[in-house]
């Protein structure tokens, strides 16, 4: 355990290129590192955890990032939040994944003070 | 002086992002800082051998190193396809140089 703290910001929709599943693969290697992480969905990325995607052609991106959310329960642990003012324009407020918490730009900012490390996933 | 860790996920062809973020990246490194550019997703095709991969060597040349996702390298066939200086890294390389080896890191 490194005790350390990375805070990810996405603001892409999934299925659009692989930066979701590029931050799908950071997770993973955080948790194997003991690195909590905090997931911050923001603007289009809202979508990310919207509840039952069914694409044809690729895999469901709720399934696999609620998983990360759900084992993120224990320690290394993931948190998420999707910003309200971006859920709501999307009309995904109350079907966001289990785990996933609606908030605002203010906990981002707390976020960003408390973690080591803040990245923007564009 | 400081370390800057910048990771490119655009081709060369469709925008000029990766014009722009070499740009950052030589200027920055002319400044005295410690740059390194990391390649990923579609970003690794600007290591091709063709007219942007010589803008990368050169830039490697003048110290600016250069890194490749190998999941990217892979899915594109690209293996042994890329230019001189280029290492290839995984996933769990970049979260370091993220957490540990770089005080900055820009996402482009």
């Amino acid at each position: 355990m490194t005790g350390k703290q990375l805070t990810i910001v996405s603001i892409n929709g999934p299925y659009r290129d692989e930066g979701v599943f590029t931050m799908m693969r950071l997770a993973h290697a955080a948790k194997e590192k003991g690195i909590t992480v905090n997931f911050f969905n923001y603007m289009d990325a809202t979508v990310i955890a919207h509840r039952d995607q069914a694409p044809k052609e690729f895999p469901p991106i709720e399934t696999i990032f609620g998983n990360i959310v759900k084992k993120g329960l224990k320690k290394p642990k993931a948190d998420a939040i999707a910003c309200i003012k971006c859920t709501d324009a999307r009309g995904v407020t109350k079907y966001q994944t289990e785990g996933v918490i609606i908030g605002g730009l203010y906990d981002l900012g707390e976020w960003t003070a408390e973690s080591d490390k803040t990245i923007l996933i564009g | 002086m400081t370390s800057l860790l910048l990771v490119l996920s655009k081709d060369p062809y469709t925008t000029e992002t990766p014009d722009l973020v070499l740009d950052v990246g030589l200027n920055a490194k002319e400044k005295g800082n410690d740059v390194a550019l990391y390649l990923i997703e579609d970003g690794v095709t600007a290591a091709r051998n063709g007219e942007f991969g010589k803008k990368l060597t050169s830039a490697h040349k003048k110290g600016i190193k250069i890194y490749a996702d190998d999941r990217a390298v892979l899915s594109r066939s690209l293996t042994g396809k890329l230019v001189g200086g280029v290492e290839i890294k995984e996933i769990g390389t970049l979260l370091d140089f993220i957490m540990n080896n770089y005080d900055r890191t820009a996402w482009f």
